[in-house]
Order: C-alpha cells, then structure tokens, then sequence
C-alpha cells in the first residue's frame, strides 16, 4: 500500500515536470515580454532590470526555465522573531487551528494504524479518510506562511509574492469548489438511487432528460442564467436583493457584528451564502447531473446483479437489501467519479470565478494569463495540477478501503 | 435471466415458429437505433446544423441584402449548384438510411465521407478571414442610422446585437466554429486514442509501459487551464499557418490533442481483454499475422466503445471550446462562435436584450446535446449484449 | 398419499417486452412431495428458471408477471400471501441456489456476514448462537478451517468453494424445498459430481425436498427421483428416471436423449440433435409447440395443442401420438 502510494506520488511528480514545462514553453512563444506593460512607465526601469537579472529573461527559454525551477522548489526563510508559538497563535485564526490539530491527529493516528493491524472495516475507512485531513492540514500550514514558503517570486504585475496570491486564492476556490461538490454529492446521488428504484417511471424519465439537458449545457450559460434570473429578475420581482452576482462578501461584511470567538456571526454567515449560493450553483449543477446519471446506471446494474438476487431469496426485507446490499456496492464506483471531477471542478471554477468575479485562483489564472505574469500562470498551473493528482491518489486509496477486491502491488 | 435470451430476437418469422432468414448486424445496428427516437431526431436535428452551417452564404446576410430585400448575393452559379446538388445528395442519403431499407456500411460512410468533404471545400472562404466578414458588418437602415439592439422582428428574426449585427448570420455562421472542433476532434481522438490504445494494448511490455505513461501523462495535464494558455498564446505563434492561428481550426487541433488519453485507455482495456479471446487465439493458430490480427479480427470487436466514445467527447470538446471562447481565449472576434456571442450576449441581456445570449446558447445546447443523444442511442444500438427488455 | 409439499397449478408468468408478451411459462402444473428430489430437464429458454423464480415470487414487476396460476406450499397460496410473510417463506421454508457462484455472493461483506444474516432473520437466536450454526454449516459443506474462513471474502474463495458456501447459506435454515438452478453449470466437471453429492447428502439428512434445474440430462440421471421435461413454457413429459431414460415417450425427450453423451453404452450410437431452434415465446406456433421441429408430425400436431395425459407406459407426456409411437424402435433404428 506504502509503496503504491510512493508510486503514485512519484508518477505524479513526472507529470507536475511535464506540465510545467509545457506551460512554460508556450509561455514563452507568446509574443512579447511579461515586463512591455511595465516599460511603458520610465520610472520602472530599475525594477525591469532587476526582474530581467533575477528570472533571466535576457537568457534563452532553457535556461530561464531552469532558474525558474530552481527558485520554484526553494525554500524562503520566514520571520519568527516573537517565537513560533507566539506567531502561530497570532497568525491562525481558531478555524485554522481546528484544521491543524485534526491534521495532527490524523498523521498521527495514521502512524499508529499502520503498526497496528486493524481489520474493521469502519476502522479502515476512517483511517483512509484521515489523509484527507492530513492534506488540509499541510494546505493550512503552508498557506500561514509560518512554518514554511517556497521562492515563487513576485508578481510581474506587482501584487505581491505569488506563493501568498495562490494560497490565498486557493482558499477562495476551496470554499466554492467545496460547497459546489457538497452540493452535488447531496443532491446527485440521492438523486439518482430515488431514480434507479424507481426505474422507468415518471419521475426517473423526467430525472433522466433534465440531467442530459443540464449535462449537456456549458457552465457559463448555466452561471450567466443564474445570475440573471437569480439574481437581476428576483430583486426586479421581489424588491429584495436575495443573491449577489460579484465577489465573496458584501464591502460592509467586517462591520456587521461578529460572533464568538472571532468565528463569524450569523449576519455574516448569510452574507456568505448570499454570494456563495449562485456561483456554486452553477458550478454544481452540471456535476450533479452527472453523478446522478452515474448513480442511477450503478444502482442498476447493482440491483439486476445476481448477489441482489440471492438477497432477495434470503428473505430478507427490500429496504434491507436496498440499504445494506444494493447501497454499499453501488456507491463504490462514484468514489472515483468524484475524483476525476475535481479537475472538472478547478475548471468549472476557473469560468464560474470570471462571472461572478470570484477572487480565486481561477480569476487570478485570467488576469494573469492576459498579462503573461508567468510566475503567477505557472504557480497556479502547479497548484492545480498537485490537487488533482492528490485527490486521484486519495480517492484510489479510499476505493481501495470500500471495495475489499482490490488490492495495491 | 437466461430464459428471455430467445425473446431478443427481433425478426423471428413467427409464422414459422423457427428463425428463418438471418439478420445483418447492420440491420440489426438500425433497427436498434431507429427505435432510440431521441437518437434518431437528435440525428436529424445535427444534420440540419451541420447543413446549415457549411451552407451559411445561402442563408445569411451578406452586406446586409438578405433582410433589406435581394436575397443571397455575390455568389457565382457553379458555387450554388454544387451547394444545392449536394444538399439533394445528403437528404436522399438521410432519407435512404433511416426510413427506406439500407443494406451495407458503405453507403453510411460515404455520408461520413461526403460530409467531410463539403465541409472542407465550403470551409475554404472561412480559412481566409477577411473575405467571411460580412457577418461582422453592421445593418444600417434606409437613413443609413445603425440599427443597433433591435428586438426580434419579421425581417430580423433575431434581432440585432449591441454593434448593429444580424444576430441570425451571426448564430448561423457561429456553427462554424463548433463544427469545425467537433470534426477535427473527433477525428483526431479516434485516431491517436486507436492507435495508441491498440498498440499498448497488444503489444505488451515496453511498447505498453511507454505509451500508458505517455497517456496518463497528457490526461494528467488539467485540461481547461493548458487550453487556456494555448489559446492565448496561438495567435501569437509565428510559425503556424495563418488559419490555425485564427478561427476554429487551431483550437480544434489543440483539444484534439488534449483530450485523447481516455480513449485510450478504454481501447488498450478492450484490446487486452480482447487479445486473450478464443477467436484471436485461433486466429493466430490459422497463421495470421500481427496486421491481420489487429485489423481484421480485434479492432472490430473494439469498434463500439470507440464510437460511442468518440462521440462524447465531441460534445465534451465543443463546450470547451465555447468556454474558451467565452473567455476570450478561442476563436477571436470578429468571427462569430456560440460562445464569443453568449460573452457579449450575457452583457447586454442585463439590460434587457436578452435575444443574442438567448438564441446563442440556445443553438450550442441543443447541438451537444444532439451529440450525446446520438452517443447514447449508437451506446444502446452497438452493445451487442443488450436486450430489449432493458429498453 | 399426503399433502404434496408443492403444488403448482396451471402457472403462467409472462414477460412484457417491446416486441410483444412473452410467455415465458405457460400453464405449468406438479407437485413434489417432501423429501423428494425432482429434476426439471430443458433448453435454455424454456422456462424452468421463470418457473423456479416465480414460486420465490422472485419476478419483477412491471416487465414479468405471473398472470394466473396456484402456487400451493405447505398448505397456503403463496401467490396470495403478504410480501412480509413471503419474506419469511423466502430462505426460511424455500431456499435458492443459483448458477453463478462467482457472482451470487455480494463481494463487499465477508462469508461470515452474509451467513449469520441468514441465520438472524429467520431463527430466533442470538448473534453468536448464530454464528455458531454458521460455522457448523460451512463445516457440514467440507469448507475446511471454517471458523477461520468466516472472516474472509467471497473473492477468496474458488468457484466450488463459493458454491459450497451458497449452498450453506441454503441449508443453514433447515428448509422444507431447496430450489437449485443450475448449480453446477459453472463449475468444471470433476467439482460438478463433488458439489451435487454433496447438496443431495445434506438435503437428505434435513428431509429437504430438492427441485434441481438443469439443461444436462447427465446431471439429473443419477440423482432425481422423479423428472420433468419443458419445453417453449410447458411440461412435454414426465416420469420417474428410468422412465424417462430408457421409455421416452414424448419426440422431443427422445430428441434430448439423442443429443447426450453416454458412456454408458455398449453399442456405438451416432449423436443426433433436434433440428431447428425453440419457437417464438411471443407468438407460438398453432397446435404443438415441437410441431414445425418435430419429426413425426401430423396434421392433428399442427390444429390442436396436446394435453399433458397418462400414456400407456406411465408416465404422462404431451404428444397426441405418444402411444402410437415407439421410439424406443426408433432409436435402435437410427443407430444402425
């Protein structure tokens, strides 16, 4: 299982390199330079000059490329004058130290499981489960920028380091991303065991054509319908601004009062959701469709297997079989439908963020690409490209804990 | 459920009582997909945007007549008949392969074959970007004001955009754009995804570490940002021809070569299981050689999940290329697509003009999902393992 | 004579399909007697399975449906029981084995689980009295290290093995019938003999009656008291074993046994088959149903549908010219 999981990470590797390298090659056929904005403005020259010495714009693409990964897997020293502690508790709100500490107890649970020889299933699940915990930690801790930064430089279009631009854009894209996939789950697979147990009636039929329809409809239109029946109709029927179409909180959300401990107030809360609601949506809909067209194929083919027979001819009482039988197995193919989604997923965000003007690491991505500042394209590209090919490995572990078959060499 | 198997014949001569003449898998294939219904219109409804789109000159507006009173124009005699003879050709082809008795794939693939062939010979003037902007010039009325947001209306029947444009030219030549992605990719897809797949798949070892690692290479990369910077930076590249730097062509390569590791993989899954049949195994015991074996006895065995999956990844790749295109990274303007026009569509329709954003998106859902109906009749119509009972 | 176990009366269970109804079983009518062990014989398509899934009330609306018919068990109509109490009957009193053991036993649970389910539902026992019978039936079906194997999942064991285990899982509540479809079809031949040994052995220490389903007529020769013959939904013949064997009545019996390897005989025969394929279910041919197969038809074979009847030799057979023929001639004749 270790060395699959070491596999994996390795291969993973390989096609970080080959990405970043593709990005980085068409990067630089593309006409110009990253600083001719900045020329236009003579009082930049020295900043130019220090960009051009420090990324070796000036050298050839090889070369360039070379310094720029040298710099991207460099380690920057952080400041800890006050002591590490002093800082952490500073820096973290109560919400990340929630993170950090189950993050904690994971890997150290999961150290101690592995000496341990468990064989209860809920005892397995859990400890697979656990790694996504782990990761949320490690995402945590590095987006605090206390224990540990990499060298991803500065943006060439002068907002800052980019290793604190992408981390906390990630932040704003986990939480769209996140609700849009709870969203889904919730609502899509439900959706389609109701439509398998109920083959060939209305409501299955119905099911069916809306999510071929919805599938087979592009995020945007789904976003741009949204946000103009959501949002522009219903404040024009109703008076009542319910939805917002732009931005993650309304610009008075830090004086509305606050809650306890520093977690937000139930005001805030439904400021959130007001601008949380319709961009998830749109992003949602479209993979709700899919998982419940996923699910309902499962759950089919599930219910005409013949171990559902024999349940049957045990005697046992249908939503015994439904729940313990049928459920169990047919859940454990959407498992890696969700993790092939989450690509689909960081793309769908990539659109949704550029309507709703979302500040996540999709609308960072456009302005960066419309500005060629690659140290921002090629941080985000990673990014992105690490979260896929960790959910890929968390969800073949996860696969690997539901369904006792399979088995890791 | 063993005891339905002798129920799935459909063409049992029932006078008789004993199956009498045999069936082709052809005839099989249609009668299956005739009774898909979706499928079948869905079929129509393509053919009819395809149709459409390569003829565009018939239709659209050209320096603002077809509205205004004169009909298309500019157009020499010899180009309207080749459009109307093959416009005769195609419907009798329709019409022979779905309602009258076909025999034969030949006559199905010279539709593929013909189709293709129009479209490269119409899609020349779109090649050449200057001589297609017609639809990006403006209708000015009798006092020669521009008649700019116009609603829906008997001689605009779809009104006009924010710059004054015939928005049913533009709808119509924006299929273009799509048509172009979603031959090219298909294409393309099946083309390097049977390739590479069968060669894995058969030759094992070497040749199928190599190529799974190259395939699972390119379907790691994340396939909307890499478009994304490709799309941005394809205009900009000196060494392409022009036409693939501009317009539909080049992003069609670009997803094409993007998007074909799934079908890979599902034929190296096919050919693995496929190689170790008895059939094959026999066949190599009568003599036959590699070629032979991969051509003649395996890929056609192979053939239904390609199909079936080369389909939907067509209707995969012309959303993305809308999306691309929304975003500003694909086809550049002037030339209309679906989803430049739902960009500018969804910025005037807050103000009430809601025609541009609505028919566009109209014509690009209807189209996939065209697209995905038939890929799911010919899924039901080439699985030779499906009953009729399942529906 | 007492109370047959099963009695099932004029049985129709047709299938809804686009192509039209098919009747799948059609006016099937036997009883077995407790402790008996009845073959039923015929081609694939024939109905035997529909027959066996219709009296666990196993046919799934809205594409099946059992359209009339009686299905006595014990006393009671199962057709007219509550779906809870049928559920009681279902593993309890009328156990299932079917054809597939790789795929009967659902791979996500272990052996053990799967087992004391069972057991639970239909005994009144705790759970680890029931995990007890688990282990001492997995050990009845020579499942060696059985309180080990418990803990394992189906994919851990072979095709005979699994098969043992479903057969466990059939007996482990004493049941009045035991329905076996095709149990060893899947299996090679020499697990086949071992497998069916040992699911009649069992039956007959529980005084469990055995309705074994088969399209081998090998398999059914030496171990079924009584046997009946189907064909395109309906019995064509049945009798005792060494009626059917060595007095076939009925052409297509005759036809079967023609079909069948026999090491058993000391003259060299020629293997014949029954030409043609079964007919439509959807739209039978008039009169027989074997008619346009058969090689001894008649006119009358072509009006009117034979009844089931007894013949002069004892067993009852449909086939108006049963008496007239002897087919037992036939076949000599042919073999010379």
């Amino acid at each position: 299982m270790f060395a699959y999981i070491i596999r994996r990470l390795v291969y993973g590797i390989v096609t970080l390199f080959a990405l970043s390298l593709v990005v980085f090659v068409l990067i630089q056929f593309s006409g110009g330079t990253p600083l001719d904005r900045l020329k236009l403005n003579p009082r930049m020259q020295p900043v130019i000059a220090q960009l051009t010495e420090q990324w070796g714009l000036d050298k050839p693409w090889y070369e360039q490329y070379f310094i720029w990964l040298k710099n991207f897997v460099t380690p920057i020293d952080v400041p800890s004058e006050p002591g590490l502690t002093v800082v952490l508790f500073g820096k973290l709100g109560i919400r990340s130290w929630v993170a950090v500490a189950a993050g904690v107890v994971a890997i150290g649970y999961s150290v101690a499981t592995f000496f341990i020889r468990v064989k209860a299933n809920w005892w397995r699940t859990f400890r697979a489960f656990s790694i996504i915990g782990v990761w949320v930690a490690a995402f945590w801790i590095a987006k605090s920028r206390v224990v540990f930064a990499l060298n991803w430089g500065e943006s060439f279009r002068g907002d800052g380091a980019v290793w604190d631009n992408v981390f906390g854009a990630a932040g704003n894209t986990f939480r769209l991303g996140l609700t849009a996939l709870a969203i889904a789950l919730i609502l899509g697979i439900p959706l389609g065991i109701y439509q398998a147990i109920k083959q060939y009636s209305f409501f299955d039929q119905m099911g069916t054509m809306l999510s071929f329809i919805t599938f087979s409809t592009p995020i945007f239109i789904i976003g741009v319908m949204l946000q103009l029946i959501l949002a522009y109709q219903l404040e024009r029927w109703t008076g009542v601004k319910v939805f917002y179409v732009a931005g993650m909180t309304s610009s008075g959300y830090a004086e509305l009062e606050r809650g306890l401990f520093g977690l937000p107030s139930l005001a805030q809360w439904g400021d959130v959701i007001q601008h949380l609601t319709l961009p998830a949506l749109s992003i949602a809909a479209i993979s709700m469709a899919g998982y419940s067209r996923f699910q309902r194929a499962s759950m089919l083919e599930v219910m005409h297997s013949d171990y559902l027979r024999t349940a049957k001819a045990k005697g046992l009482p249908r939503r015994t079989i439904i729940v313990k039988h049928a459920l169990r197995n047919a859940l454990i193919p959407i498992v890696t439908l969700v993790s092939l989604d989450i690509a689909f997923i960081i793309g769908g965000a990539i659109i949704t963020e550029s309507i709703f003007g979302w500040p996540g690491v999709g609308r960072l991505y456009i302005g960066a690409i419309n500005a060629i500042d690659y140290p921002t394209i090629m941080a985000v590209v990673m990014a992105i490209g690490a979260g896929v090919v960790v959910m890929n490995i968390v969800a073949d572990i996860l696969y690997g804990v539901l369904d006792p078959r399979v088995r890791y060499d | 459920m063993t005891d339905r198997g002798s129920a799935a014949e459909p063409a049992l001569d029932v006078a008789e009582g004993i199956s009498a003449e045999p069936i082709t898998q052809w005839d099989l294939f249609v009668t299956r997909l005739r009774r898909h219904r979706l499928a079948t219109i869905a079929f129509f409804y393509i053919s009819f945007v395809a149709y459409v789109a390569l003829m565009a000159p018939l239709f659209t507006c050209e320096k603002n007549d077809t509205f205004c009173g004169r009909g298309p124009v500019e157009m020499s005699l010899l180009t309207t008949v080749i459009m109307l003879a093959i416009t005769a050709g195609a419907i009798y082809l329709a019409y022979r392969a779905f309602v009258g008795k076909l025999r034969g794939a030949a006559i199905a693939l010279s539709l593929v074959g013909l189709v293709g062939v129009i479209f490269l010979i119409s899609s020349w003037g779109f090649l050449d970007i200057p001589r297609v902007n017609h639809y990006a010039d403006q209708l000015p009325d009798e006092s020669g004001r521009i008649l700019v947001n116009i609603a829906p209306r008997s001689s605009l029947p779809l009104g006009t955009d924010d710059l004054g444009r015939d928005v049913l030219s533009r709808v119509i030549h924006g299929g273009r754009a799509s048509l172009a992605v979603g031959i090219v990719v298909g294409a393309l897809v099946a083309l390097l995804g049977t390739v590479v797949g069968s060669l894995a798949g058969y030759y094992p070892g070497v040749v199928d570490q190599s190529l799974m690692r190259f395939t699972d290479l390119v379907l790691g990369l994340p396939l909307l940002p890499v478009a994304i910077v490709v799309g941005r930076v394809l205009p900009e590249l000196r060494f392409l021809p022009g036409f693939l730097k501009q317009g539909a062509w080049g992003i069609a390569v670009l997803l094409g070569l993007l998007v074909w590791g799934a079908l890979a993989r599902i034929v190296r899954a096919e050919f693995l299981s496929l190689r170790e049949k008895e059939f094959v195994e026999a066949a190599r015991a009568a003599g036959a050689n590699d070629r032979r074996i991969i051509f003649r006895h395996i890929l056609p065995n192979a053939l239904s999940p390609i199909i079936v999956q080369t389909t939907l990844i067509v209707g995969t790749a012309i959303i993305v290329e809308a999306a691309l295109s929304f975003l500003g990274f694909g086809v550049r303007p002037p030339i209309p697509t679906w989803g430049g026009m739902a960009a500018s569509g969804a910025a005037i329709a807050v103000r009430g003009f809601w025609w541009e954003l609505v028919f566009s998106a109209g014509a690009l859902i209807t189209t996939v999902l065209a697209i995905n109906f038939i890929g799911d009749g010919l899924r039901d119509a080439l699985d030779p393992t499906q009953t009729i009972e399942r529906k | 004579m007492a109370e047959p176990l099963l009695n099932v009366e004029d049985l129709r269970t047709y299938f809804s399909t686009e192509e039209g109804v098919v009747k799948a079983v059609d006016g099937v009518s036997f009883k077995v007697n407790a402790g008996e062990r009845r073959g039923v014989v015929g081609e694939s398509g024939c109905g035997k399975s529909v027959t066996a899934m219709s009296i666990m009330r196993l046919i799934e609306p809205p594409a099946g449906e059992i359209v009339t018919g009686k299905i006595e068990f014990d006393g009671r109509d199962l057709l007219q029981l509550p779906e809870a109490e049928m559920q009681e009957v279902r593993g309890g009193e009328i156990a299932m084995i079917f054809q597939d053991p790789m795929t009967a036993l659902n791979p996500v649970y272990t052996i053990g689980d799967q087992l004391i389910e069972t057991i639970l539902l239909h005994q009144d026992v705790s759970k680890s009295e029931a995990r007890q019978i688990a282990i001492g039936t997995l050990a009845d079906v020579q499942i060696p290290n059985a309180a080990a194997r418990m803990e394992d999942y189906p994919h851990q064991f072979s095709g005979g093995m699994r098969q043992r285990v479903m057969i466990a899982m059939g007996l482990s509540c004493d049941p009045k019938l035991l329905i076996a479809d095709e149990p060893t079809t899947a299996l090679d031949v020499t697990t086949q003999a071992q497998i069916m040994t040992l699911m009649l052995e069992l039956a007959e220490q529980r005084n469990t009656a055995v309705l074994l389903i088969t399209h081998d007529l090998g398999v059914v020769a030496g171990f079924c008291d009584t046997i009946q013959v189907m064909y395109a939904g309906a019995i064509v013949e049945r009798g005792t074993g060494d009626e059917i064997f060595h007095n076939p009545q009925h052409p297509y019996t005759w036809g079967l046994l023609g079909s069948m390897t026999r090491l058993d005989e000391t003259q060299q025969e020629r293997l014949h088959s029954v030409r043609g394929a079964p007919p439509s279910l959807i739209n039978p041919p008039k009169g027989c149903r074997f008619g346009p197969r058969c090689d001894f038809a008649t006119d009358i074979c072509r009006e009117a549908l034979p009844i089931l009847h007894q013949s002069q030799e004892g067993q009852r057979v449909a086939c108006h010219r049963a008496d007239e023929l002897d087919l037992k001639a036939l076949a000599i004749g042919a073999a010379s």
